[in-house]
């Protein structure tokens, strides 16, 4: 009972210490995060690779053409439903024994429906260079981002598991008992080309010096890692009013990984096979620095966009700020593509049911096989038969790589510029729900006011998508030739789908 | 301007402001869980009566080794044989002596034969026709009328040339004269007139003697005759007759002795024989013949012949003792102990400086058939004959003699058939320190002493288990064929140093009456004689084809339901064995084997009150909070039994907790509570074995003082008390069992913050 209890909370821990959780897939600068994170019209330079490759055509005040950036960005966010702060604040942070009611009451608020998977992601994103240059009729930059992305996942069981113990009045009726982690690490090296393909003098009288911009950086992915844990059970506690018959834990998981620890889940599962005991799986997995550095994947990516930029002559907009007025409206599909790891690939499952209906005394083999000491039976019956025996006996599927795809989305991006104040606002949608890419529609709009020129503040929020509304800002100094941007994001009310938190640098950024 | 200019940057501001201010911050934790742990803790364990280490009774204990049994219906037994060492009761043969025996023999009366060694034609002397006559001897032919020697003037011849003979006394016989007549003359008769020196001994006569035959003339000796010098007077008468052409002598060819015998002769001797017989007497104090097929059979002692001494001055040329009742394989008559002297061992005459023989015999595989208790003997002695050697005449007595001393030493028997007369044999070992024919129960040295180990580790784990009809039997074998009765005194001592003595009912065969016990002084209990009610007597008779006879001690008669119902660890015995107290025939033979075993054989059918039962699993418990070192407390703890007893007897139940020194950390239901109450499974009337097992749910609730402790826990001992329902008896199958199940209900707070 021990070893099951520990596995739990092993488990539970796990969750809760990857409780961070990362921004939208979509990447994010110094800039665009202190505007909510969206960058879709706007974000130009080395940048706009990755968001809309259609902005290298972008110049952004008079800041020169040629720019290079040296340690060129790192952002980095996290977030998710799973990472409800409200929720933990409301009932975790006030001396509250978390008991009954109160139990129920903060699991709904947090979890709701038991089969609810709440979700948490993590994102670093870092661009160690990145060059672009940018001409009258065309543009080209070329970047090399490495990106980890993690996402995990658990469902009311586990919290349950861990706020009520095992509880037979929780357990009586079968409950699920869910999580999963997935954490995958790659580089890229993109090359981004965009150009001018239409240019239209005025429309209306309102618009002006209209130009529409295309773009495309293709991407060479380099992938260094991928693991995913998915561990799906149900838990039930059997009992009467005065007994309590058993446990039932029927479980399957699915491990993927790559790297040496395939090999050494390889051979614990060969040495399992051929030998009566079962081994210890601590003694196999032994984790090192080569599987998070060496190449395990390939694969191709691009992203597109196309970006319309015109200026306006609206006198209701001279009201609000004076100076040159325009605005910007851009399309994009970012992340196309997939990684194929085929490096030492390993997938493995398990599909098994622990019937734990007390400590099973064996008198004749503890007497045989260990001498009498029951102490040493004890442990090896829980730690080998349940711990390796059981939960370690996944078979291997014979998988010699997988194909992971990138978390594409569709950007709609606007901003609107008057003189030293701009807006902005981005649409987003993930294609699927994979790692910290959401179906569910975002926005994101962002403020920006060039204080003396050089100095502008940001501020933003994006709602929807995997978290709740996420405030952001931001800070920077930028000169023609030169840039220096921070930014921060964080929720105000993580209660209804959890929290985001995000910070991002944009790096030393030269323009020439 | 710069008014105008300043407008969106206080909108900023403003908005960076509710920024910070809006931005969420997660606050340190600060709240409690209640979790709870309800598991099972313990598989249904079922613990069968009688079985392996997990059953009540671990039957594969080494100790345990042939300890049970159960009969045709499934009745367990316990059972157990246990030998003693006792050896043999050697001491039991009866010691048998023989007192040494001086023999003797005398030559007695001396035969005297021919006094010459010139043969049948001899001439030890003659006469002429004119001494027998009176006037000299005519021509042949020449007619000679009827006369006779002139009575005044016989014929004198002294005899000479007997070389054989010196002089002689003789007791009784004849002496006997052979001549031939030569005379030429038929004489009717010859008168011989026999002197000694000048001494007349006595007349003899012939009859007719014609011319040229011999004659012969016997003349009886007189008792007492000296007969020396020897010569004779012979007178004739003849019928007229014409004379004879003849030499005209009388010569006297032989000289000797017919049956005459002397007590004491000087002369050259034949081969004297002589014999003598006699009885040596057997000690009858150990062992009696009665009968004349009676016998022991010896397995080892010497028979001695030596100081032998031989007055005779004739050498033995063969001495020859038989014993006709010292008899060898197939012990028939015939089969005599025959010792001859004769040969190199000859026995020399007294004359001779030479040392006498002496023998030595084994008497190994030998019987004695004494009846009465005496071995019969025979001496016969055969003399050398001296004629015609050179030291051919020798002086004897009728006197003279032999004699030798005839040991029969060391007799060690190996067999007796007869009457062994009563004695007490100790069959321990008696060591001197606490004095000889003393034995005492408490000495090590001394008493028997074995471990029934198995009882003890009933003891241990059924105490409280009292047995109905136990018995304990003795089985022995021996090759004792007498009657024999053991005394002895047994001694159980339980695990706890109780002692329980076996004993006799007084109305029984196995009681030892105190008059007796007194006699049994030889019985020690820490020094003091043994009482009466210390004491059970048994008998034992030979065993045969090799099948052990058994002694049965049962309730009845005994105290033997007291004596194991101690649940006697160790057992002391030392005990007496009193050979053939009525003195009846019988065959003894050694070594007397008397090889016993005690045998422990316990039905269980059986009352128990408060029997206890132990057993000890592994519960580690370590994870529960500590409450002195943890942010977590228990709060609550419940642990549940489920059973299911299948057992007649009814049982409560208490959990220690021990830790992992095996210390007691805390005990459920607490010490001065009750156990808990399992019910005990219902029992047939008649048959008094279960026939529906009892079932149910123990519900134990753990106060907070017991909660704290629980986290030392390592290991779970259950403590399970047997009852018999009003403590009457049940009847148990071995594989009846009792089965437990425990889950676990607690409730753990934690703190955080």
């Amino acid at each position: 009972m021990k070893r099951f209890t520990n596995f739990s909370a092993l488990l539970l821990a796990f969750v809760m210490i990857s409780g961070s959780v990362f921004a939208q897939s979509r990447h994010v600068s110094g800039t665009s995060l202190g505007l909510g994170g969206g960058g879709t019209a706007y974000l130009n330079g080395y940048h706009a690779n990755f968001v809309n490759p259609a902005n290298l055509m972008l110049q952004n005040n008079t800041e020169n053409n040629f720019t290079i950036g040296l340690l060129g960005g790192i952002s980095t966010s996290g977030g998710g439903s799973l990472a409800n702060i409200a929720v933990y604040n409301e009932y975790f942070t006030k001396g509250l024994s978390i008991t009954d009611e109160v139990a129920v009451e903060a699991l709904d608020k947090w979890f709701g429906n038991p089969q609810n998977m709440k979700t948490a992601g993590f994102q670093l994103d870092a661009i160690p260079i990145g060059i672009s240059s940018r001409g009258e009729n065309w543009s080209a930059s070329l970047a090399l981002r490495s990106r980890t992305m993690t996402n995990i996942g658990a469902n009311r069981g586990l919290a349950e598991l861990y706020i009520y113990g095992l509880d037979g009045e929780i357990f009586s009726p079968e409950r699920p008992v869910n999580m999963s982690v997935e954490g995958m690490s790659f580089a890229e090296v993109s090359a981004g080309y965009s150009t001018k393909i239409i240019e239209i003098p005025n429309i209306l009288g309102v618009f002006r010096d209209i130009e529409i911009f295309v773009g495309a950086a293709p991407k060479l992915l380099l992938g260094t890692n991928y693991s995913r844990f998915d561990f799906k059970s149900t838990l039930q506690i059997q009992r009467s009013d005065n007994y309590i018959d058993e446990l039932r834990h029927d479980f399957n998981y699915t491990l993927e990984t790559t790297g040496e620890i395939s090999d050494q889940l390889n051979q614990y599962y060969n040495d399992r096979q051929n030998s009566s005991e079962n081994p210890s799986l601590d003694d196999y997995v032994d984790p090192e620095a080569a599987d998070f550095i060496g190449i395990k994947g390939t694969g191709f990516g691009l992203d597109l966009g196309v970006t319309a930029q015109m200026k306006l002559n609206l006198p209701i907009l001279g009201a609000i700020s004076k100076g040159e007025e325009r605005l910007r409206v851009g399309v994009s599909i970012t992340d196309i593509g997939s990684i194929n790891f085929d490096q030492k690939y390993g997938r493995f499952t398990a599909d098994d049911v622990v019937v734990w209906d007390g400590f099973k005394i064996d008198q004749e083999k503890i007497d045989n096989e260990y001498n009498g000491d029951e102490g040493e039976y004890y442990n090896d019956v829980l730690a080998d038969s349940i711990g390796s025996g059981i939960y370690g006996g996944f078979d291997p599927a014979g998988d010699q790589s997988v194909s992971k795809s990138l978390p594409s989305m569709i950007n709609l991006g606007a901003q609107l510029t008057m003189g030293k104040l701009s807006f902005s606002m981005d649409l987003g949608k993930g294609f699927d729900d994979q790692g910290i890419n959401s179906k569910r529609v975002s926005l994101a709009t962002g403020l920006e006011y060039r204080l003396l020129g050089f100095l502008p503040l940001r501020v933003g929020m994006r709602t929807g998508g995997y978290s709740s509304t996420t405030y952001t800002a931001g800070v920077g100094l930028n000169f023609n030739f030169f840039e220096f941007n921070v930014a921060a994001a964080s929720v105000s009310d993580s209660m209804s789908n959890g929290t985001n938190v995000g910070a991002a640098w944009s790096g030393l950024v030269f323009r020439f | 301007m710069i008014k105008s200019a300043m407008k969106p940057l206080y909108f900023t501001f403003i908005i960076s402001v509710l920024f910070l201010a809006a931005c969420e911050q997660p606050n340190s934790p600060d709240f409690k869980v209640n979790q709870k742990i309800q598991t099972p803790l313990m598989s249904e364990k079922t613990y069968q009566f009688l079985g392996g280490s997990d059953a009540l009774v671990d039957s594969t204990d080494p100790d345990f080794e042939d300890f049970f049994s159960s009969d045709d219906n499934g009745l367990v037994r316990l059972t157990k044989d246990e030998d003693f060492n006792f050896g043999n009761l050697d001491d039991a043969i009866p010691e048998v002596d023989v007192n040494s025996k001086q023999v003797s023999s005398q030559v007695g009366e001396l035969a005297l034969g021919d006094f010459s060694s010139q043969g049948d034609d001899a001439n030890l002397g003659s006469t002429s026709f004119q001494d027998m006559t009176g006037y000299p001897a005519p021509p042949a032919g020449t007619e000679i009328p009827e006369g006779e020697t002139p009575s005044s003037d016989p014929a004198e011849i002294s005899i000479s040339g007997t070389d054989y003979f010196v002089s002689a006394t003789i007791k009784n016989g004849n002496l006997v004269l052979v001549f031939q007549n030569d005379l030429g003359l038929d004489l009717d008769d010859v008168t011989v007139d026999l002197f000694s020196g000048s001494t007349f001994v006595a007349s003899g006569t012939s009859g007719p003697v014609n011319d040229t035959n011999e004659g012969t003339v016997s003349v009886a000796i007189p008792s007492g005759t000296v007969l020396q010098n020897l010569n004779v007077e012979v007178s004739a008468s003849w019928s007229k007759q014409d004379l004879k052409d003849n030499s005209n002598t009388l010569i006297v060819e032989e000289v000797g002795g017919e049956n005459l015998v002397a007590s004491q002769v000087e002369a050259a001797l034949d081969s004297q024989d002589f014999y003598a017989s006699g009885t040596v007497d057997i000690d009858d104090s150990n062992f009696q013949f009665t009968k004349s097929d009676h016998y022991i059979e010896l397995e080892s002692g010497q028979l001695t012949i030596d100081q032998i001494v031989n007055q005779i001055d004739l050498t033995l040329d063969t001495l020859q003792i038989s014993f006709p009742d010292i008899r060898t394989s197939p012990y028939n008559p015939a089969d005599s102990l025959v010792i001859k002297f004769e040969g190199s061992s000859q026995i020399q005459r007294s004359s001779s400086t030479d040392p006498q023989p002496s023998k030595n015999r084994s008497l190994s595989g030998l019987r004695i058939f004494a009846n009465g208790n005496a071995i019969d003997y025979n001496i016969k002695g055969v003399t050398e004959q001296t004629k015609g050697t050179a030291d051919e005449v020798r002086t004897l007595n009728e006197s003279d003699g032999f004699s030798a001393e005839v040991g029969i030493n060391n007799l060690a028997v190996k067999e007796a058939s007869g009457v062994v007369m009563p004695r007490e044999v100790i069959v321990n070992d008696d060591v001197a320190s606490n004095g000889t024919d003393i034995v005492d129960l408490f000495n090590n040295d001394e008493a028997q002493t074995i471990s029934i180990n198995a009882l003890s580790d009933i003891s241990d784990q059924l105490d409280g288990i009292e047995f109905n009809n136990p018995e304990l039997s003795i089985s022995y074998l021996t090759n004792i064929g007498v009657p024999t009765t053991i005394y002895a005194s047994i001694m159980g001592t339980d695990a706890s140093g109780n002692r329980v003595y076996l004993k006799g009912k007084q109305s029984g065969s196995y009681y030892v009456s105190s008059t007796k016990a007194s006699t049994l002084n030889q019985l020690r209990t820490d020094g003091t004689p043994v009482s009466s009610d210390q004491l059970i007597k048994f008998e034992i008779n030979a065993t045969q084809n090799g099948t052990p006879n058994l002694v049965t001690f049962n309730k009845s008669e005994t105290n033997v339901d007291e004596f194991l119902n101690n649940l006697p660890s160790d057992i002391r015995l030392i005990s007496l064995a009193a050979v053939n107290e009525s003195s009846e025939e019988g065959t003894i033979t050694d070594p007397v084997e008397f090889n016993p075993a005690m045998s422990v054989d316990i039905p269980l059918n059986l009352t128990a009150s408060a029997a206890v039962y132990r057993d000890t699993v592994a519960a580690d418990l370590s994870d529960l909070p500590d409450p002195e070192q943890d942010d977590r407390r228990l709060t609550e703890g419940t642990i549940y039994v489920n059973y299911t007893n299948n057992l007649p007897l009814g049982a409560k139940l208490k959990m220690i907790m021990l830790d992992s020194n095996g210390d007691e950390v805390t005990r459920v239901p607490s010490a001065d509570e009750d156990g808990l109450v399992l019910e005990a499974a219902s029992v047939d009337n008649s048959s008094l074995f279960v026939n529906e097992a009892a079932n149910g749910n123990l519900t134990i609730t753990l106060n907070e003082d017991q909660l704290n402790r629980l986290n030392r826990t390592s290991d779970l001992e259950f403590e399970i008390t047997l009852n018999t329902s009003n403590e009457s008896a049940v009847r148990i199958k071995a594989e009846d069992t009792i089965s437990l199940k425990v889950s676990l209900s607690t409730a753990v707070e934690s703190t955080v913050n």
